[in-house]
């Protein structure tokens, strides 16, 4: 079954009587995320623990590395994070990363606001204060790690070395020094990009990684017109849950694809996927007068302002409220999917 | 002398901390001496690991109020994980050998096992000081930011992996791969080497006594100079171990700018 596009929904008033009094709310349907399900070892990472500003209990599962990746500055930072709290969609990356080193104590407050992955190359020391303000701790293991620390011209264009782990039996202690360190209540993930999908996270989940973050779609400057797709979402999705379902484990499955709509994101989780990375849509939603400035995420700087510094950001959450009003309707709807499907 | 007081230190520790605690008493008025172990409170750990697992270890620390003076840690038996996070105790005695990953993310201390280590020990250390008595397997000290980690035994394979600037001393031989992708820091090898040693070395500096199976075009020998000297020399007197800087060899990136 195909992804359905947006000619596929119809009208509420289409659907049976039956197929209306069978619809459950989106808190009930998507897997059982909403209901506070234990993840991993017990410690919400990529879910939600505040109501939205929609006056409903729906809870999107949804993460971003936007704050993480994009470069933004200190204020912008700031303001994206109040903007997405209210929505608790939970983000990738370092605290100390793009450069707030010394975060005020007003910044400092917008980190705690909602639940963040920390995510850690492989040859990277493990650092366990890192580890303590987040909720989950994410591996990456994809990319080429660069040497951060080259001393000569030739050396920073070699490729580090994944030398750290040798051989991959290692990776299951790696995973159980991870838990260790994070006292024994974060959830471990991976951040994979698939190539045998169903090889390898079977062996990922052997490994004992609480939720793997399958990297689908890799965008170049952040914008969603110029991504590379490195596997098919369908074939991924469908052969990751497999996997899942015949280890018999609670491993979640996260994806990061080029999704720029709520319809595309209920199909995957109605595939079995637990949380959708939303980077692409709010790239995607961004107004043309910014985003014809430039073509990264980081060009929403480029107008900003510390007296104007409500303005730039004011479009995200009207994004979100639109994505999860969308995800609503697919939820009320999805009671007679196949029905609607065969019309 | 010295050793005197080497051996009390290996010995009694806990009659050490209250020697200590003596002599403050003997120097300092009653107020001053209560006003000291209010703020500074010593604390003591005794864990056998045959009741225990190093989860729970981890957490007491956690839970402590006050400077953790002395962890006493007995029947490791070759567990995985031991030590793992230990940070600002003052000194850890481990009694038995231990398994992989063992005193991982360490700092600010002084840590002795007195049995051998197993994969990855001392992983991410940042500072103070761990001593292993016995062998280390592979991928000692693997990506090492500070402090020093000293081998009286020999050590495996990719010993020194990743180094980004601790130092680590072994007295008897490595495996091949010795100062894999060695960023910043100090490989000192007593013995001899296995193949390729140096490999992907950007950085840092590898002092060798003996003999290496093959070296890695990565590096090349440079004249053992005088701060050479004096640098083996501190790190051996650190690590308690009877060798001068003269005997060595100096090993360095090919790749280095000047």
């Amino acid at each position: 079954m195909s992804l359905p596009s947006n000619s596929d929904s119809k009208p509420a008033k289409s659907l049976t009587q039956q197929a209306i009094q069978s619809c459950e709310p989106l808190v009930s349907r998507i897997d059982s995320l909403g209901r506070g399900i234990e993840f991993g070892t017990g410690i919400e990472c990529h879910l939600f623990a505040k109501k939205s500003d929609l006056g409903s209990t729906q809870y999107p599962p949804f993460f971003t590395r936007l704050t993480s990746d994009a470069g933004l500055a200190v204020q912008i930072k700031r303001q994206l994070l109040a903007e997405l709290s209210p929505f608790g969609v939970a983000w990738v990356g370092d605290a100390m990363s793009s450069g707030d080193r010394k975060p005020d104590e007003s910044a400092e407050e917008s980190f705690r606001l909602l639940p963040r992955i920390a995510s850690l190359q492989l040859d990277e020391p493990l650092d366990v204060a890192l580890f303590e303000q987040a909720a989950a701790i994410e591996l990456q293991l994809c990319g080429i790690p660069f040497q951060s620390f080259a001393n000569s011209r030739r050396a920073r264009w070699t490729p580090g070395l994944p030398v750290e782990i040798a051989e991959f039996e290692q990776l299951e202690k790696r995973v159980g020094v991870l838990r260790v360190l994070s006292g024994g209540k974060r959830p471990i993930g991976a951040l994979v990009s698939p190539a045998v999908v169903y090889e390898d996270v079977r062996f990922l989940i052997d490994s004992g990684f609480d939720f793997l973050t399958l990297l689908v779609d890799v965008q170049f400057g952040m914008s969603s017109k110029s991504s590379l797709r490195l596997a098919s979402l369908e074939a991924t999705i469908e052969q990751s849950v497999k996997a899942v379902e015949d280890s018999g484990a609670n491993t979640k499955i996260l994806v990061s694809a080029n999704l720029l709509d709520g319809l595309h994101m209920f199909r995957c989780l109605q595939m079995g996927v637990s949380a959708i990375s939303i980077d692409a849509f709010l790239v995607n939603s961004k107004p043309k007068e910014i985003a014809a400035a430039k073509e990264t995420f980081g060009s929403v700087l480029s107008a900003y302002t510390p007296s104007s510094a409500s303005a730039p950001m004011a479009w995200v959450r009207s994004a979100l409220t639109h994505l999860i009003e969308e995800l609503n309707d697919c939820a009320t709807y999805a009671g007679d999917w196949s029905a609607m499907s065969d019309k | 002398m010295a050793r005197n007081s080497e051996w009390i230190r290996q010995n009694e520790p806990t009659r050490l901390t209250s020697r200590v605690n003596a002599f403050i008493a003997a120097r300092c008025s009653p107020l001053v001496v209560a006003l000291i172990m209010e703020n500074h409170p010593e604390i003591t750990h005794h864990f056998d690991l045959e009741t225990t697992i190093p989860l729970e270890m981890l957490a007491a620390l956690r839970q402590s109020q006050g400077v953790v003076s002395l962890v006493n840690i007995v029947n490791a038996n070759g567990q995985d994980f031991i030590g793992c996070g230990f940070r600002e105790v003052t000194e850890t005695i481990v009694k038995g050998s231990i398994g992989d990953f063992g005193l991982c993310s360490f700092g600010d201390g002084e840590c002795k096992i007195s049995g051998s280590v197993g994969d990855f020990f001392g992983h991410s250390i940042s500072s103070g000081v761990l001593v292993v008595r016995g062998n280390a397997k592979h991928s000692l000290g693997a990506l090492g930011a500070g402090g020093l980690i000293s081998v009286y035994g020999d050590a495996g394979n990719r010993a020194g992996v990743g180094l980004q600037g601790a130092d680590i001393v072994v007295r008897g031989s490595v495996g091949s791969l010795a100062g894999l992708g060695m960023q910043s820091g100090t490989l000192i090898v007593g013995g001899s080497a296995g193949k390729d040693l140096g490999k992907g070395l950007s950085g840092g500096t590898i002092y060798i006594r003996g003999e290496a199976e093959s070296i890695s075009p990565d590096i090349e020998e440079q004249r053992l100079r005088e701060p050479d000297r004096l640098k083996i020399g501190m790190l051996m007197l650190k690590s308690n171990i009877s060798l001068t800087g003269k005997e060595f060899r100096v090993f360095r990136s090919t790749h280095i700018e000047t």
